[in-house]
């Protein structure tokens, strides 16, 4: 045990002086570490000041009221330590980043040797926490300098600032950083694209009367493309060339559709349903000598594949559903109907807009073969025929959610999140096992609005085989 | 190329979206027969009819609490305000029932509808005609807010506007309506997206609408004295794209912000904090701003134009922040 004397602590940097108000101890009680010794008054506040160490006061000094400046004696006491003479030199209301240093004024400058000698003065007479020689000169330098020189491993010491007042800045740390270490991070691989034969397109007609395009070398299991209601093959104008790449790409008309005509589906037994249309597709592919095949199919024509898939699983590889029938009951009726009556221009226009998000879509080279197509009142009479066939009052007739959740080939439904003509939320609740693509700002023809993003989907779908 | 006005590509958003969507109508003063102070929807109503197209009385209230109405009930109303200093009549309905009824009602109703209006100056149209009152705006949970600065984004942000189920304030620059240029029919960024306008390694330059022209004049400049600037054209201020933002100023370290409204808690404000919090240990100088005077906007020509910022003032401070 050994006896020392408490002094007046600073707690603050403008204090000089402070008035005792209160002591929580008397003189001859035991205190420990922590506990509250007296209240101090200065000029910006009143403060508590604890114990620093365990001990026991001996005689106060300073009585209550007292007025005693920095450094004074204001108790005996009693300590086990033989360190700490002025232990209750401690600064309990300020933290120890209120370090004299850090408290310049953000303007400042490089402090001036007179300011230096201050501040180590300030610190001796304080006797905070930190040792003055332990205080880190702070280097002025950017954020980006530190970070680099963080990064680097390097000291912003021993690095010279060229910036303004001397500031070390990013290019400062990188020049110190070895030079002659060039930057490996330009360099592209070279990507040597080998154009591959691509086969001559033919447009062929068979016994079922089923008109295709068929594109691309053999070799893979060949894409099918199934396209939507009152469209034709040539709605998969910005698809079947770039994909023709790489394997063999069929694109039909469906019956009733493009050139897969005849006169004597004007009659009212021409009512196919979207599985009676499947069993058509599946009897073609298989005189075609398609064993096997990619299928992609686009609102009506999703259906088709998703039915197709349903009844011949061994026969499809991949599917891929654009904006499919058959996922749910909504649909947008009106417009099933308005597009398959539509007889003179100005109300397909309208219609054909529903389909798009951009007008811009809504062009001469769309509109004009489908105008010509409807001058003929029976291809009219068919198309209302097969959309009789899909619809149920209001409502999608035939539905294939069941179907796909059996389903065990790779699956993408693929959706435009604006389209107007079947919801897209639709796609919600399938099974985890599907892959899901919705596209911003796109209407009910992805394929078209979203050309690129649609191939590369597809490409991804049956890279496999 | 076929070259087509800012009025003109707004005009084909509404149209195109119009004839998409039957429940989208048109609302405010002078928006019918006279088709709109600034002849946006010229010609429209002899397309789309009165029952869709509707002059309404001088009532700023009127038409944004009727397009919240509507909007509420299942109409997807565009409401268009001549001048968006007039918001200020209709702020209640803006801000205390468009913004929130979504929220106060635990999500089972949106309030889908797009206030159109424009600000700016450049028109000598004084104190109470030529605001920027985007920071308000910004300043409102549950606003949308796009800016555009080019043909094809007046074009491509009111289309997907009119997409969006929760109120939009889309706000257009009364000195952009007669700029040219070509309208790109591929779709363009997404919504919240902001655009890269000019690569640069020097130092970033934020901006929305018009400035972001002066901008781009001024790059030209400091190009040729050998500072080049990247510049960001928001698009959107709500949503905000702070990562393109950020990844820009992690390269160049320096970042100034240039806005047309007032400089004190103005967008600037915002964005150069935002940029000092997310790429402050990547900054070699501080953020600055340039922005509007704290003043109401003179009506003569010359002070007007000292009022907001000049390419001359962005060319001087770029050098500032390039210590040249």
């Amino acid at each position: 045990m050994m006896e020392k004397t408490l002094t007046l602590p600073r707690l603050g940097e403008t204090m000089e002086e402070g008035t005792v108000l209160a002591w929580s101890k008397i003189s001859g009680e035991e205190y420990d570490r922590g506990d509250i010794l007296l209240e101090l008054e200065t000029d910006k506040m009143v403060v508590e000041v604890p114990a620093l160490e365990d001990g026991k006061i001996l005689e106060i000094l300073a009585d209550e009221g007292a007025v005693v400046a920095i450094g004074e004696p204001i108790a005996r006491v009693e300590v086990e330590s033989s360190e700490a003479v002025a232990e209750a030199d401690s600064v309990p209301e300020t933290s120890p980043q209120s370090t004299p240093t850090s408290q310049k004024q953000p303007s400042t400058t490089t402090p001036s040797p007179s300011q230096e000698v201050d501040e180590e003065e300030e610190l001796d007479l304080g006797g905070l926490f930190i040792k003055s020689s332990e205080v880190p000169e702070r280097v002025r330098a950017t954020p980006a300098a530190r970070r680099i020189a963080s990064k680097s491993g390097l000291s912003l010491n021993e690095i010279k600032g060229t910036g303004p007042l001397g500031r070390i800045s990013g290019d400062d740390v990188r020049r110190s950083i070895s030079r002659g270490v060039s930057d490996p991070t330009e360099t592209k691989p070279e990507i040597n694209e080998i154009e591959p034969t691509i086969n001559e397109t033919v447009l062929e007609s068979d016994a079922l009367n089923i008109s295709y395009l068929r594109k691309g070398p053999s070799g893979k299991t060949p894409l099918v493309f199934l396209h939507g209601f009152g469209a034709d093959l040539n709605s998969w104008r910005f698809n079947v060339s770039l994909l023709a790449k790489t394997r063999e790409v069929w694109s039909l008309d469906l019956p009733g559709h493009g050139a897969s005509w005849d006169d004597s589906m004007a009659s009212p037994g021409f009512n196919p349903g979207v599985e009676e249309l499947a069993e058509n597709i599946a009897q073609f592919l298989m005189l075609a000598g398609i064993d096997r095949a990619h299928l992609i199919g686009h609102s009506m024509g999703g259906g088709i594949a998703l039915s197709l898939a349903s009844a011949h699983p061994e026969r499809v590889a991949s599917l891929g559903l654009l904006a499919p029938l058959g996922l749910g009951p909504e649909i947008n009726h009106e417009f099933i109907r308005s597009f398959s009556t539509a007889r003179d221009r100005e109300k397909l226009v309208s219609a054909l807009h529903r389909l798009f998000y951009h007008g811009s879509w809504v062009n001469a080279a769309l509109v004009g073969p489908l105008e010509e197509q409807r001058k003929d009142p029976k291809r009219l009479q068919a198309l209302s025929q097969i959309a009789g066939g899909l619809l149920q009052e209001n409502h999608q007739r035939w539905q294939g959610r069941k179907m796909l959740e059996k389903l065990n080939m790779p699956v993408k439904v693929i959706w435009g999140r604006d389209d107007l003509v079947i919801p897209s939320d639709q796609v919600l609740g399938l099974p985890g096992t599907v892959g899901l693509h919705l596209f911003p700002e796109t209407g009910h023809m992805p394929h078209v609005e979203q050309a690129m993003g649609v191939n590369r989907l597809i490409e991804e779908l049956c890279a496999f085989e | 190329m076929t070259e087509t006005t800012y009025r003109e590509a707004l005009r084909q958003a509404l149209t195109d979206s119009m004839r998409r969507d039957p429940s989208i109508v048109i609302l405010g003063e002078e928006v019918g027969k006279y088709g709109g102070a600034y002849g946006v929807t010229k010609g429209m109503l002899d397309e789309f009819g009165e029952a869709r197209i509707r002059d309404t009385p001088i009532s700023e209230e009127v038409i944004v609490g009727t397009a919240v109405g509507a909007a509420m009930t299942g109409l997807r109303p565009v409401a268009e305000l001549m001048y968006v200093d007039f918001v200020t009549l209709a702020m209640d309905q803006l801000v205390n029932q468009a913004a929130k009824i979504r929220y106060m009602f635990g999500g089972q109703i949106g309030v889908p509808m797009v206030l159109r209006s424009q600000g700016g100056t450049g028109r000598s149209g004084a104190a109470q005609h030529s605001q920027s009152l985007e920071a308000w705006m910004m300043h409102t949970p549950g606003l949308h807010l796009a800016m555009p600065s080019t043909v094809t984004d007046a074009y491509h942000l009111l289309m997907h506007a009119l997409t969006l189920n929760d109120p939009v304030v889309f706000l257009e620059h009364k000195g952009l309506y007669t700029m040219k240029g070509e309208l790109k029919p591929e779709r363009a960024l997404p919504w919240g997206k902001a655009e890269v306008r000019r690569k640069g390694g020097d130092c970033t330059l934020v901006s929305y609408s018009r400035m972001v022209h002066f901008c781009l004049d001024a790059a030209d400049t400091l190009s040729k004295e050998g500072i080049e600037v990247e510049i960001i054209d928001l698009r959107t201020l709500h949503p905000l794209d702070m990562d393109t933002v950020s990844e820009s100023v992690s390269r160049t370290g320096r970042a100034m912000v240039v806005t047309e409204d007032c400089l004190t808690a103005g967008v600037s404000a915002e964005i150069s904090a935002r940029i000092m919090e997310e790429a402050f240990d990547f900054l070699e100088e501080p953020v600055l701003r340039l922005s509007g005077e704290d003043i109401p906007i003179p009506v003569s020509p010359e002070l007007e134009k000292g009022s907001v910022p000049s390419i001359d003032r962005i060319i001087s401070t770029a050098k500032m922040l390039m210590r040249r």
